[in-house]
């Protein structure tokens, strides 16, 4: 470019004129938007440096909230097992899958003793109860029956059993109601299986746990047979209201 | 207040609750571990037998039973410290069985439960006394 005084080349970025001394207005406003730029862009770096540091603070904090989170579900979860019964279900199941001809043996010696509460339990702390396993398929029938013979026979047991302290936990109540409850879950199951063709092995084992049931009934309630046979036609909660006035006296 | 600073004081207070839930948790987790170890038995024997001593004061007989009924769910055979429940419960259900027995006339099965009886019987040591005692309750309300 030239000189607007003197007329000589002169180079945009020089300042004054070396030939005849006079300020170069162009090199003045070029120095002065090249400050600017250089402010700007420093304070632009030091946002941007300022913000990825607080991102970065941030970053570190999220994580360590994380690893926080974790560890803390980490220890619950090793505790809680600590704690727990720990349940052996599945090797039972496996069990009673690959050792079905020796437990169907047992259960069998104890159905024909007629340990019918020992079998059930049996089933139970087998794997028996809940297994699939089509050897078991012919006592599904005598199960299902069983299984609520075993819980009127336990409740019958506990109410007998029950404690005399009048300041002891009353669960009278408890007790007829789950017996009540399950002797008509029981009279339904009879009245499937004691004649169902899948189970026609166990028909007498069935039949004498209803016979079996009936008497504990007529021993344990003070009932002749004809009281039963009529206790039994009532419904669920005239059961239990005949129980409370044998047991209550009232 | 900008966005980041808010942030940056929640993750503050988050980071300070994490900490003490996570101290805790270790804590009970180190406590879990001698649980597990070799208190676990010997402590549910304690407890089983304070329980069991308080229902016999109180001829909670149902409770026992009650107990037998569920631990048979998963082990027929008493596990460490239910030993004197299994055998308590057993006679009691065999008390009540063989007043089923004798009504209904099965000799055989009246048999083999008074040889049972005997032989928890013999096992019930310092409980022996519960057998009179559980008879006299069961033939009173049989007869």
């Amino acid at each position: 470019m030239l000189c607007e005084k003197c007329g000589h080349k002169i180079g945009v970025e020089e300042l004054k004129c070396p030939h005849c001394g006079a300020d170069n207005p162009f090199a003045l406003q070029h120095e002065q938007s090249m400050q600017q730029y250089d402010k700007r862009f420093d304070k632009t770096g030091k946002g941007v440096l300022e913000r990825a540091r607080s991102m970065g603070e941030l970053g570190v904090k999220a994580a360590v909230i994380v690893i926080l989170i974790i560890g803390s579900i980490i220890t619950s979860l090793i505790e809680s097992y600590n704690y727990s019964d720990h349940d052996d279900r599945d090797t039972r199941s496996r069990d009673a899958v690959k050792y079905s001809q020796e437990y169907k043996a047992e259960l069998d010696e104890l159905i024909e003793n007629g340990e019918y509460m020992e079998s059930i339990s049996y089933m139970y702390s087998h794997g028996i109860m809940n297994s699939g396993d089509e050897a078991y398929d012919e006592l599904r029938g005598y199960k299902y029956v069983a299984s609520d013979y075993y819980e009127c026979m336990q409740y019958i047991e506990e109410i007998v059993l029950r404690s005399d302290n009048e300041e002891y936990f009353d669960h009278l109540d408890t007790y007829i109601s789950g017996f009540c409850m399950y002797l008509e879950d029981f009279r339904e199951t009879y009245e499937v299986w004691a004649e169902s063709d899948s189970s026609v092995k166990y028909h007498p084992y069935i039949q004498d746990l209803e016979s079996e049931l009936r008497t504990a009934m007529g021993v344990y309630f003070s009932m002749d047979e004809d009281e039963v046979e009529e206790f039994l036609s009532l419904s669920e909660a005239a059961k239990a209201v005949k129980l409370e006035e044998v047991f209550r006296h009232e | 207040m900008n966005k980041t600073k808010v942030l940056n004081v929640i993750m503050m207070i988050a980071i300070v609750i994490l900490s003490v839930v996570f101290f805790f948790n270790l804590v009970f987790m180190v406590d879990s571990f001698k649980y597990a170890g070799e208190r676990r038995e010997e402590k549910a024997a304690e407890d089983e037998t304070m329980v069991m001593e308080y229902e016999l004061e109180n001829r909670a007989y149902d409770e026992i039973m009650n107990t037998w009924y569920v631990k048979r769910m998963s082990d027929m055979e008493p596990v460490h410290g239910y030993s004197n429940t299994y055998n308590i419960a057993e006679y009691c259900h065999l008390a009540f069985m063989t007043k089923v027995y004798e009504a209904e006339g099965n000799t055989d099965r009246i048999r083999l439960c008074d040889e049972r009886k005997e032989a928890v019987k013999e096992k019930l040591g310092r409980y022996s006394y519960i057998s009179d005692e559980v008879d006299g309750i069961i033939d009173n309300l049989s007869d």
